[in-house]
């Protein structure tokens, strides 16, 4: 059953791995640059907590503005871009698993071979599901290290959004957004929509989680005269921020919840397949 | 010994009250080459589909070789109408795809016969014509070595040449695994070189089953003048008014007397299934809505 | 071998058995000369193999044809039905009737009807001014076989 879900699959599926593979190896790229950018800053004891580039002009380190200005491109990039692609690319793939055989009507043949209905929607999930999970795990630690360069230069004021691009974040969403799409196929039987309704579901549900993400471990707040954030902190806007010691917890969970509303999306879709006539 | 195919009270309903199919109860011998006949609608597919496993019965039961359908995968072959097959496959990887979807997968048997039918292994399934398409689902079917053999319309988009390819195969397949055949047409003509066994269905039920010599033998056709039959006195299945004469479609014990004045005949299939194609079914229709 | 009529209303395997009865006769088919395997004539004339082993079946009941398992099916030594040696006369006086016969516009169907007629025609003597027996082609094909 594998053998025939690859290969019914296989080419938007090699062209996904191919973008994939691109993404990371564009933000391998550009956090090396970014840490040999820094390098020079960081040896002058230029780089501080919560530091403000602009603050610095005509001091030695006035030369860290110019940083800004060279890697300012990666933040929309890949900030939102690494979600974004994910999601579309996991979208593209769960859409046609079920609804292209449906449209065919070649799950006719495929339902009495000698193999299980059962078995033939959930070998085929599975597989595609394992694919995506490995891609977006390692673009998301791609992200990371690209990250870590960005944020020691200051370039954002908030590093909050870079938690849902990072480590084990677009797993988590990235299999989501497959399963979304997998269920809606099942139900609506066309490809198309249901790329369309996994894409806007997605969205809801990542604006919805990622808030009550955000929103359950207490923030931290700096309220000193001279307010200044932990280096390694996630600042949420100003000086609140969540500290370094929760962002694995929050990970973790971020990825348990998307993989808890990844599997209720695959059980409805079981649902419409098993009740599926010809 | 057990029927190939065997259905008690069978029914299934689309929805809270559609009934595509109901109290159909039927036994198919092994061996047996089954014709199922009905007008478009009549629950013919749904019968197919029922013994296939594809659909669950809403009520009653259907049995394959004694087991319920979704437990006997490995023994019924299927192929679906106009024969849906993955068209951006080539021919030899749907063979494959027949070898990773079934235990029991004879891959020679199955490159056989696509080499024997000439068709080109590297060929895109999109690409093939109707004919070969259907040609290559039946290998694939085939190469299971199915008991039963469930085909929905195989013939019905297939040019006169390909129609006669297909069936030789087929049988030719068939002779050698003493598999049972049910198929289902919308279309009489022909079938008569087909079919050893008859099922008609009319508005999701069972209105003929039997052998086609059994079901000749206890049925008449007998011409008489107008006016004749008298009503009720026979089991008339259907009349008909030409040229002063009533033609009517009878059935009735082989030895009985029909009484003088009427010329009667064994029917022709074509008679006998149009026969109880245009039986008036008067008393079923409310039952059905 | 076999040629199929389709419509005829006679039933296949009895089209088959009768095809094989008038070879027979006509020494077409030699004693001791093998016969299509059922696979054989099921690819030939795309028809159910049940009806070729039914007809195969009823031949040998009637001793015209013997089956030797793993070899094949042959006609038997000496079938129990006559050779028709017609004498060479009576078969052109045949030929020239049915050339009339279609020059008076009579179709294949018509003139078997008037065959079979004449064949029984102390009964059918009555019948044929009345009117014409329905069914009547399927006595000539199966006639033989009863």
């Amino acid at each position: 059953m594998t053998w025939l879900a690859w290969r019914q699959h296989r080419g938007p599926t090699l062209w996904a791995l191919l973008t994939v593979a691109a993404l990371c190896g564009l933000m391998l790229w550009s956090g090396l640059r970014a840490t040999n950018a820094l390098e020079p800053f960081r040896a002058a004891g230029c780089i501080r907590a919560g530091f403000d580039p602009g603050a610095l002009r005509g001091s030695h380190c006035a030369g860290v503005d110019q940083f800004g200005a060279r890697f300012n491109y990666a933040i929309p990039l890949f900030e939102f871009g690494v979600p974004l692609l994910l999601a579309v690319i996991a979208a593209l793939i769960g859409a046609p698993l079920v609804a292209r055989d449906l449209e065919q009507r070649t799950h006719l043949a495929a339902w009495t071979q000698s193999v299980s209905r059962r078995r033939w929607y959930l070998s085929k999930v599975v597989t595609a599901a394992a694919g995506i999970a490995v891609a977006a795990t390692v673009a998301g630690f791609a992200a990371d290290r690209l990250q870590r360069p960005l944020t020691e230069g200051g370039l954002t004021s908030s590093r909050w959004p870079w938690f849902f691009s990072i480590d084990l974040a677009p797993a988590g969403e990235a299999l989501l957004c497959f399963a979304l799409a997998v269920a809606a196929g099942a139900w609506l039987r066309r490809t198309l929509p249901a790329v369309g309704i996994a894409l806007a579901g997605f969205l809801i549900l990542l604006l919805v989680t990622g808030r009550a993400v955000q929103t359950l471990t207490p923030t931290s707040q700096d309220t000193g005269p001279r307010p200044s954030v932990p280096r390694d902190g996630w600042i949420l806007h100003g000086n609140t921020y969540h500290p370094a010691s929760q962002f694995w917890p929050l990970q973790l969970t971020f990825l348990t919840v998307q993989l808890v509303l990844a599997g209720t999306c695959v059980a409805l879709g079981w649902r419409a397949i098993r009740h599926r006539t010809p | 010994m057990t029927a190939a195919l065997a259905t008690d009270g069978l029914g299934h309903r689309y929805g809270r009250s559609r009934w595509a199919l109901r109290a159909c109860t039927l036994e198919v011998p092994a061996g047996r080459v089954v014709a199922l006949v009905g007008p478009n609608g009549s629950g013919k597919s749904t019968l197919l589909h029922t013994a296939a496993g594809l659909l669950a019965p809403s009520e009653g039961s259907v049995h394959v070789a004694g087991a319920a359908p979704a437990r006997s995968l490995a023994r019924i072959g299927f192929v679906a109408q106009d024969a849906p097959l993955w068209p951006r496959l080539r021919v030899a990887e749907i063979l494959e795809a027949g070898r990773h979807l079934n235990a029991h997968f004879d891959t020679p048997f199955a490159r056989g016969r696509i080499s024997q039918l000439e068709i080109a292994p590297r060929a895109r399934v999109q690409t093939l014509s109707g004919g070969q398409r259907a040609q290559l689902a039946l290998t694939m079917v085939l190469a299971k070595h199915p008991d039963l053999l469930l085909l929905d319309e195989p013939l019905a988009n297939l040019d006169p040449v390909a129609r006669r390819e297909f069936l030789a195969s087929m049988f030719a397949a068939c002779t050698d695994s003493g598999a049972t055949v049910v198929f289902s047409s919308h279309v009489v003509a022909e079938l008569e070189r087909i079919c050893d066994h008859l099922i008609v269905l009319r508005d999701g039920r069972v209105s003929l089953v039997g052998d086609i010599d059994d079901l000749r033998e206890s049925h008449r056709i007998v011409s008489g003048p107008q006016g004749w039959p008298e009503p009720r006195a026979t089991p008339v299945i259907c009349a008909r008014d030409a040229a002063g004469r009533t033609t009517a479609l009878l059935r009735c014990d082989p030895a009985a007397a029909l009484g003088p004045g009427l010329d009667e005949t064994l029917p022709t299939f074509d008679e006998l299934v149009l026969g109880y194609l245009e039986q008036p079914s008067p008393d079923h229709q409310e039952s059905v809505r | 071998m076999f040629r199929l009529e389709a419509g005829s209303g006679v039933p296949i395997y009895r089209q088959l058995v009768a095809q094989v009865q008038r070879d027979v006769m006509l020494g077409r088919l030699s004693p001791g000369e093998r016969l299509p395997t059922v696979k054989e004539v099921v690819e030939a004339l795309a028809v159910n193999p049940n009806t070729v082993v039914k007809a195969y079946g009823e031949l040998e009941h009637a001793g015209l044809i013997v089956r030797r398992q793993g070899v094949g099916t042959f006609v038997a030594p000496s079938p129990p039905l006559p050779a028709v040696t017609a004498p060479p006369a009576l078969l052109a006086s045949l030929h020239r009737w049915v050339g009339r016969a279609r020059q008076h516009g009579l179709s294949t169907e018509q003139i078997r009807a008037l065959v079979a007629l004449a064949l029984d025609e102390p009964v059918a003597r009555d019948t044929v001014r009345t009117d014409s027996r329905p069914g009547s082609t399927g006595a000539v094909a199966s006639g033989g076989a009863a």
